[in-house]
């Protein structure tokens, strides 16, 4: 039950999202740059746009995985588990997608946060890694502490949580979320949708392309 | 096909290749034709155990299970894929995918 505010504060700010994008969908052409989303902070009449924090984690290669990791550049986030049986494999797979297609573009990496982190362990995230050949300098595998991963999910529009009740044990969502390298959220997509993923595509290259 | 396109190519891709050594390939499969009894409730159930295909270990990813396909649907899906990209497995009736489902649980 403790777990329940989390989840409809996530499920609120996806739809204050939603209706950002909604407006959003129906105003700017192409050529305009990517929103900034989430709702922002105002401090002494300031605005300022919704920021991912600090965070540290360790990678399939027992690596640390900082906010410095990602200094410069832009990175594609979700959360999946790696014993998951339902929407798990199609968010990998479509994160394969982005991979492929950005593999030689140093603007951009990816970072998956494992939502299991009691089974996740290094070991576990290396194989799944291997499985998919990928480089971790270009697709980081987290896991970290528990609190920590199911508190940034928040931050990134995702949810993440324990639930006996679901498949596998967790309940999450299956976005992917484009983070620029001011760590301001400018797009997302739902990862199990094919064509989805091939807006957001778009969308990862129109901010490489910003100046 | 549509049911391919919207239950499985997210995963095993709309190729049929799946995805590296996570998810297996259909296209081309020594399972598919070695399983053609297994089909119907491996689709159905999904599937939890190590399988190899084509010389290659996949024991890391599970198989979710499709409840929202009914028996035609499942016996249209086999022979798709039984047939595609290649393939070539045997043409399937209802019948026979109605008697393989009931064996699910043996």
């Amino acid at each position: 039950m403790r777990k329940q505010p989390r989840h409809l504060l996530a499920k609120s700010s996806f739809f204050a999202l939603l209706f950002a994008l909604t407006l959003i969908s129906c105003g700017p052409s192409d050529s305009e740059p990517l929103p900034v989303l989430g709702r922002p902070r105002f401090v002494n009449g300031d605005s300022i746009p919704h920021t991912i924090p600090d965070f540290s984690f360790i990678d399939q290669d027992s690596q640390v995985v900082n906010n410095q990791t990602f200094a410069g550049k832009a990175y594609v986030v979700d959360f999946f588990f790696t014993s998951c049986p339902t929407i798990c494999p199609k968010t990998t797979a479509q994160m394969f997608r982005i991979y492929k297609k950005f593999e030689n573009n140093d603007g951009i990496v990816l970072l998956a946060h494992s939502i299991d982190t009691k089974y996740d362990s290094v070991p576990v995230l290396k194989k799944y890694a291997s499985k998919l050949g990928v480089k971790t300098d270009k697709w980081h595998f987290v896991t970290g502490n528990k609190d920590e991963i199911y508190g940034i999910a928040d931050d990134y529009f995702s949810i993440a949580i324990e639930d006996p009740n679901s498949p596998g044990g967790y309940d999450h969502s299956g976005r992917l979320i484009l983070i620029d390298k001011n760590r301001h959220i400018r797009s997302f997509c739902d990862g199990t949708d094919a064509k989805d993923v091939d807006r957001f595509m778009k969308d990862i290259q129109k901010l490489l392309d910003e100046k | 096909m549509k049911i391919y396109n919207k239950q499985c190519a997210v995963c095993h891709n709309e190729d049929g290749n799946g995805l590296k050594g996570l998810i297996p390939p259909i296209r081309q499969s020594d399972f598919l034709l070695t399983h053609q009894d297994d089909l119907a409730c491996i689709i159905r159930r999904g599937l939890d155990t190590t399988i190899t295909v084509n010389n290659v270990v996949y024991d890391m990813q599970q198989m979710p299970g499709n409840d929202i396909l009914d028996d035609i649907a499942i016996t249209n899906l086999i022979n798709f894929i039984n047939n595609a990209w290649g393939n070539e497995g045997q043409f399937v009736t209802t019948e026979k995918i109605k008697a393989d489902l009931a064996k699910c649980d043996e």
